[in-house]
C-alpha cells in the first residue's frame, strides 16, 4: 500500500512538471510593438505628431543584455516623463550580474515598461486600448534594441526636455560605485586620481573617454576568460549628443554585468542612479577619466 | 738719628711696597679673572637657555608643518577635493564627514591645534574645527559660521606656493569674523596649498597654533633666581611674548610699547645677526632669530634673553670683600711684622752708631 501511494504521488508529481517558458526575440519585439502603441496613445493625447521620429539604426553586436539594459534607459525615459508632469520619480528595477542574459529577462523589463506607461496613463487620465500584441516572426536582439531605441526618441520628444549631460552624469556614477565595488572585493588600494577638468569638453569627448573606459572594461573581461561584445556602432563621429553618452554608458554598464558574476560578485546590484542638475560634459568627461584610471589599477583578477 | 730713621722708613716703605704691591696685583689679577669667568658663565647660562627655548619654539612650528602637509595630502582630504571638482554631492558629504572627523580627532589630540580649517579655491572656508579653550572641547563650524578669507595673506600667499611648501602668518591675534577676538588669542597661521595628485589646486589648508605652545617654554625659562627675562620679539620690534603681557602686539593694538623704546638702538644691532650677544652698561643681551617659515628668511621672530649685569657679577662681590677684608689683614699683619722685624734689624745699627757718635 505505501509503494502504491508513493508511486500515485510521483506520477502526480511528473503530471504537473511543465516545460520551463521560453521567450524569442520575436516574442520580446511583439511586446515591444505593444510598449509603442501604449506610446502612441500618449503621444495623441498630448498632441504630438503621429509619425514615429526617426532614428538612425545600428548594426552592432547586440546581446540580451544590452537589450536589457535599453530596456532601463527607457525606464528612465519614463521617470523624465514623470518628474515633468509633477509625479513622483521612481527608481527602474535592477537586476543581479548574470554572465549570460537570460531573454526572458528581457521581456521581463517589457512588461514593467508596459506597466509604468499604463500607470502613467492612468495617473494623467490617458485614455485607450493599445490591444494585445501581434505575434511577430524573424527578430533578433538587434531589432528589439533598435525598436527600442526608437521608442525611446519618442519618449525624449515627449519629455521635451533635452536629455542632457546630467542623466549621463547619473550613469557614470553608477559605473564609478560599480568600479568601486569590484576594487574592494579585489582588495585593491583606491589611489586612483581624476583628471583636470577639461572646461571646454564637449559630449564628443564623454564620448572618447567612455570608450577607453569600455577598452579597460574588455581588457578585464579578457583576464577573466569572458566573450566581448562589438560596439565599435556606436561610436559616432558627428553630431554627438549627451544622449549618445549616456547611452554608451549603460551599455557599458551592460557589459560589466558579466565580469562582476565571473569575479563572484554575483549579489551585487548596480545602485540606482541618483538625479543630478546642471552636469556639463566636463563633469561627465572627467568622471569618466577618473572611473578609467580607476580601472587602470586592475591588473590582475 | 734722622737718617737712621729714615733708612728704617726706607726699609718699611720698601718692604710694604712689595708685599703689598705683589698683593695688589695678585688681587686684581684673580678680579679681573673672577669677572671674566662669572661674565662668561652669564653669557653661556643666557645663550643656552635662548637656544634652548629657541629649539622648543622650533620644534612646535615644526611639528605643525607636519601635519599640515599630513593632512594636506591625507587621502579623504584629497578626495573630498577631488568630488567637489567633480560635483557629486553625496561623495563629497560622504567625505566632507570623513575629513571633518579627522580633522577633529587631530585638533583632540594636538593641544596646540587651534583651529583647523580646509578653505576652497575660492578663499571660502569650507571645513572648520576650532577649539573651544574654555571646554577644552572641540567642534565642527556650521555653515553660517564659515567665513570668507579670500582677502587673507595667509590664503593669498599659500595659493601661490608648490606643493608642499609652507606659509606662515605673523604672529598675531586671533580674529573671527574679521575682528580680533577678546580675550586676545595669540596664534600663528600655518598655511599649505591642497593640491591633488593631478597637480590640480584645489585650496589651502591652514592650522591656527596656539603661540600658548611655545610661550609657555619662554614663560617657564622666566621662571628663574636670576633676574633673567626672556621676550619674543617681532623684527618690527613688538614684543609678540612679554612677561607683562599688556606690552605686547603694540602695532596690532594701537599702544606704544616694544623692544625698541624699552632697549633703544639694540634692536638693529641684533637685526644684523642671527644669534648672537651683545653687552650693554646694564645687560647682558642673548638673542636668537627663529624661522617659522622653513624656506623665508624674511619672515622671523627673535628670542632675546636679557641678564642684568649687576645680577651677573652679584658673586664678584663676595670676592670683593674677601680681598679688601684679606688685604687690611695683610696690611696690618704687614705693618706689625715690618716694625718688628725692622726694629730688630735697626736696633744693633742704632747701637753702633750710637758707639760712633760718643767716640
Amino acid at each position: 500500500m505505501p509503494q502504491l501511494l508513493l508511486f500515485a504521488v510521483l506520477c502526480l508529481g511528473f503530471l504537473n512538471v511543465q516545460a520551463e517558458a521560453t521567450i524569442t526575440p520575436s516574442e520580446v519585439y511583439g511586446q515591444v510593438l505593444l510598449i509603442e502603441k501604449e506610446t502612441e496613445l500618449v503621444k495623441h493625447h498630448f498632441n504630438y505628431a503621429k509619425q514615429p521620429i526617426a532614428v538612425a539604426e545600428v548594426n552592432a553586436n547586440i546581446m540580451p543584455r544590452h537589450v536589457w539594459q535599453k530596456c532601463y534607459m527607457l525606464q528612465k525615459k519614463l521617470v523624465a516623463f514623470r518628474r515633468k508632469h509633477q509625479l513622483d520619480a521612481l527608481t527602474p528595477v535592477e537586476i543581479e550580474p548574470v554572465k549570460d542574459m537570460d531573454p526572458r529577462y528581457t521581456w521581463a523589463q517589457t512588461q514593467r515598461i508596459l506597466v509604468e506607461i499604463r500607470i502613467i496613463r492612468m495617473l494623467l487620465g490617458i485614455s485607450g486600448e493599445a490591444g494585445a500584441a501581434l505575434p511577430v516572426e524573424g527578430k533578433v536582439p538587434l531589432d528589439v534594441f533598435n525598436k527600442l531605441s526608437q521608442i525611446e526618441a519618442e519618449w525624449d520628444a515627449l519629455t521635451g526636455a533635452d536629455f542632457d549631460a546630467s542623466y549621463a552624469f547619473g550613469q557614470a556614477m553608477r559605473l564609478n560605485e560599480e568600479v568601486d565595488v569590484i576594487l574592494r572585493h579585489l582588495g585593491l588600494f583606491d589611489d586612483a586620481i581624476p583628471p583636470e577638468k577639461n572646461v571646454t569638453a564637449i559630449p564628443a569627448n564623454s564620448l572618447t573617454q567612455i570608450f577607453l573606459v569600455l577598452e579597460q572594461l574588455q581588457r578585464l573581461k579578457k583576464l577573466a576568460g569572458l566573450d566581448i561584445a562589438d560596439l565599435s556602432a556606436f561610436r559616432k563621429t558627428e553630431q554627438i549628443t549627451a544622449y549618445d553618452v549616456f547611452n554608451m554608458i549603460c551599455l557599458t554598464l551592460a557589459e560589466l554585468q558579466p565580469l562582476k558574476y565571473q569575479i563572484g560578485l554575483r549579489h551585487v546590484v548596480t545602485v540606482p542612479a541618483n538625479h543630478y542638475e546642471n552636469k556639463t560634459p566636463a563633469d561627465v568627461l572627467q568622471l569618466l577619466g577618473y572611473v578609467t584610471n580607476k580601472l587602470v589599477l586592475i591588473q590582475h583578477l | 738719628m734722622f737718617k737712621l730713621v729714615r733708612l728704617k722708613a726706607k726699609f718699611a716703605m720698601l718692604f710694604y711696597a712689595v708685599s703689598l704691591g705683589a698683593m695688589l696685583i695678585v688681587g686684581w689679577y684673580g678680579y679681573e679673572n673672577a669677572k671674566n669667568a662669572y661674565m662668561k658663565a652669564a653669557l653661556d647660562l643666557a645663550k643656552g637657555y635662548t637656544s634652548e627655548v629657541s629649539v622648543h619654539i622650533e620644534d612646535v612650528l615644526h611639528l605643525s608643518h607636519s601635519d599640515l602637509n599630513f593632512i594636506a595630502n591625507s587621502y579623504a582630504v584629497q578626495r573630498h577635493a577631488y568630488w567637489i571638482d567633480i560635483g557629486e554631492e553625496d561623495k563629497q558629504r560622504q567625505y566632507h564627514q570623513i575629513v571633518a572627523d579627522t580633522l577633529r580627532g587631530f585638533v583632540v589630540s594636538y593641544a596646540n591645534d587651534f583651529k583647523i580649517r580646509i578653505i576652497d579655491i575660492d578663499g571660502r572656508e569650507h571645513i572648520k574645527i576650532r577649539r573651544n579653550l574654555e571646554t577644552n572641547l572641540t567642534q565642527i563650524s556650521s555653515d553660517n559660521e564659515l567665513e570668507d578669507e579670500s582677502q587673507r595673506d595667509f590664503f593669498s600667499q599659500t595659493m601661490l606656493l608648490p606643493k608642499g611648501q609652507v606659509f606662515v602668518s605673523s604672529l598675531d591675534l586671533n580674529t573671527e569674523k574679521g575682528k580680533i577676538e577678546t580675550p586676545h588669542l595669540p596664534v600663528v597661521r600655518l598655511a599649505t596649498p591642497l593640491i591633488g595628485d593631478n597637480k590640480v589646486r584645489y585650496g589651502v589648508v591652514v592650522i591656527n597654533v596656539l603661540a600658548e605652545s611655545f610661550f609657555k617654554y619662554i614663560r617657564d625659562a622666566n621662571n628663574n633666581q636670576q633676574e633673567r627675562v626672556f621676550y619674543l620679539i617681532a623684527s618690527n620690534g613688538d614684543y609678540l611674548f612679554h612677561p607683562d603681557s599688556e606690552k605686547t602686539f603694540g602695532s596690532l593694538l594701537g599702544h606704544r610699547a616694544n623692544f625698541e623704546q624699552d632697549f633703544p638702538t639694540l634692536l638693529s644691532q641684533i637685526k644684523q645677526n642671527k644669534k648672537g650677544v651683545i653687552t650693554d652698561a646694564n645687560n647682558i643681551i642673548s638673542y636668537q632669530a627663529i624661522y617659522p617659515a622653513l624656506n623665508n628668511d624674511e619672515n622671523y621672530w627673535v628670542l632675546v634673553g636679557v641678564v642684568p649685569i649687576s645680577f651677573a657679577l652679584k658673586d664678584l662681590l663676595s670676592f670683593e670683600y674677601a680681598f679688601v677684608g684679606l688685604f687690611l689683614f695683610v696690611i696690618v699683619l704687614v705693618f706689625f711684622s715690618s716694625h718688628y722685624f725692622l726694629g730688630n734689624l735697626m736696633r744693633p745699627l742704632e747701637f753702633v752708631t750710637r758707639q760712633l757718635q760718643s767716640l
